[in-house]
């Protein structure tokens, strides 16, 4: 999905032992989302039930990136770049149910999220379902000397004669 | 080599990824800006002589010009796919809203919901019948187009790698397949960007409330409601050509984007007033979460 923009990224240096994968960080995720959404139906339908058991099947999107990566060292930095997908799955009172989550990763941060709801049963998918859409990060603006750029995509300069024009109107409003 | 000159009430800038000789060079600036102002004298509601405003004046039939045939049919196509929110027939309501002819940028008059495409006109191969005097706007796309005509004379002069730039709307080919790295500026600040978008031989337009605001209003009405939207901040589109884009980044003020995504290849991103967004799963960016 987001691959024209996956990096090589920055390979640190091997440590031994206290290394963590970027499928456990993505891992790490998906069950914090799959915790949630269980917590999202049991709130909405008096469910106490708690997931019995998660499991978690990670898979990159793209192989591209991910040839070394398997004992990045513990810092924020240092996760390799790429775009991960990872089924979540836990049991609802009716039965084994699983969502989708894709997450893509570079210099560290998640850039991109997305949940897929897969549920089968009617319950599920209306909890899913609106999970999936209430699942929405919020965004943030960084500064253009911040991010290499060839261009920038916004609403069109305005003309001087419109400047102006506001310029006399804040005039006077001041009076 | 670079032009760099102010048309259409905006900055333009045109890259051109190959040399030309300083005639050749000159002579290709003449012929973009005689083609601008062409344009321009055909479709701005801002000149007095232009075409519009002449047929803002009379009713009757009026022959048009061979490159308005694209851009009514779309305005037509469009119309009938967004319920009439995406309408020419704004240009009356931008007016008196204070987006006139002076800038004049108050409310004067009481805002009247526009007539209907069929009670106002009949197009038809480039003849339109105008049967209520009716003050058209074809600021949602026709800069877009505008951008597509430019392009159109590149090519026509062997040039094919370039990247055309009239504020913002953005039209690229590259035969050396470099993709362009675009930023998707912040409308609540415009030192900063949200995100950044990958493009290759294609464009990206983008519509926003922030520059052209004034009052209650900026230069996007929703005929229907005749307020500017409140819910979304920004819209960007990629598409093939710049007019698409152009357009389609307005109608996504107005109506839900699959409804467009059946009719048209494009891809978008909205930027919601929380500051959450919605986009199309093949939008190739990256953006900034918090």
């Amino acid at each position: 999905m987001e691959d024209s923009h996956i990096s090589e990224g920055i390979q640190s240096e091997e440590k031994s032992g206290n290394s963590m994968s970027p499928k456990l960080v993505v891992g790490a995720l998906v069950i914090i989302l799959v915790v949630a959404i269980v917590g999202f139906g049991s709130k909405n339908k008096t469910n106490s039930q708690s997931p019995e058991r998660t499991q978690l099947t990670i898979t990159p999107d793209s192989s591209k990136t991910m040839g070394a990566s398997a004992s990045s060292p513990l810092s924020a930095s240092s996760y390799k770049d790429n775009t991960y997908s990872a089924q979540g799955e836990y049991v609802s009172p009716g039965g084994d149910e699983h969502l989708q989550v894709k997450v893509t990763l570079k210099d560290g941060l998640i850039t991109d999220a997305e949940v897929t709801p897969e549920a089968t049963r009617p319950n599920s998918i209306k909890f899913q379902g609106i999970f999936a859409s209430n699942f929405k990060p919020l965004v943030v603006g960084k500064n253009i000397d911040e991010v290499k750029l060839d261009k920038v995509a916004g609403s069109s300069l305005s003309p001087k004669g419109f400047n102006d024009a506001i310029e006399k109107i804040k005039q006077q409003a001041k009076v | 080599m670079q032009y760099e000159f102010d048309a259409i009430g905006t900055r333009w800038q045109i890259d051109l990824y190959s040399s030309l000789s300083s005639s050749k060079k000159k002579n290709l600036l003449n012929k973009i800006k005689d083609t601008i102002f062409e344009f321009d004298s055909v479709y701005s509601r801002f000149r007095q002589d232009s075409l519009i405003t002449r047929m803002s004046r009379k009713t009757g039939i009026y022959n048009l010009p061979s490159h308005a045939d694209f851009l009514f049919s779309l305005y037509e196509r469009l119309y009938y796919l967004t319920d009439g929110a995406f309408t020419p027939l704004i240009g009356q309501i931008l007016s008196d809203a204070g987006y006139d002819r002076n800038y004049s940028l108050i409310s004067t008059r009481k805002l009247n919901h526009p007539p209907l495409w069929r009670d106002a006109m009949e197009y038809d191969a480039l003849k339109l019948n105008l049967k209520k005097p009716a003050l058209l706007d074809f600021g949602a796309a026709g800069k877009g187009y505008l951008v597509d005509i430019v392009g159109n004379l590149l090519h026509k002069e062997k040039i094919y790698s370039y990247c055309i730039d009239a504020g913002g709307d953005i039209l690229y080919k590259s035969k050396e397949y470099k993709p362009l790295r675009v930023g998707l500026e912040n409308p609540n600040n415009l030192k900063q960007v949200i995100g950044v978008a990958s493009i290759l031989n294609k464009s990206i337009c983008a519509s926003a409330g922030n520059r052209r605001k004034w009052g209650k209003f900026n230069h996007i009405i929703d005929p229907h409601t005749l307020s500017s939207p409140t819910n979304i901040l920004a819209t960007w589109a990629i598409a093939d050509i710049a007019v698409l884009a152009d357009a389609l980044s307005t109608c996504l003020f107005f109506i839900q984007p699959e409804v467009l995504k059946k009719e048209y290849n494009f891809e978008y991103l909205m930027l919601n007033s929380d500051f959450s967004i919605e986009k199309s799963p093949n939008f190739s960016s990256e953006i900034f979460y918090k």
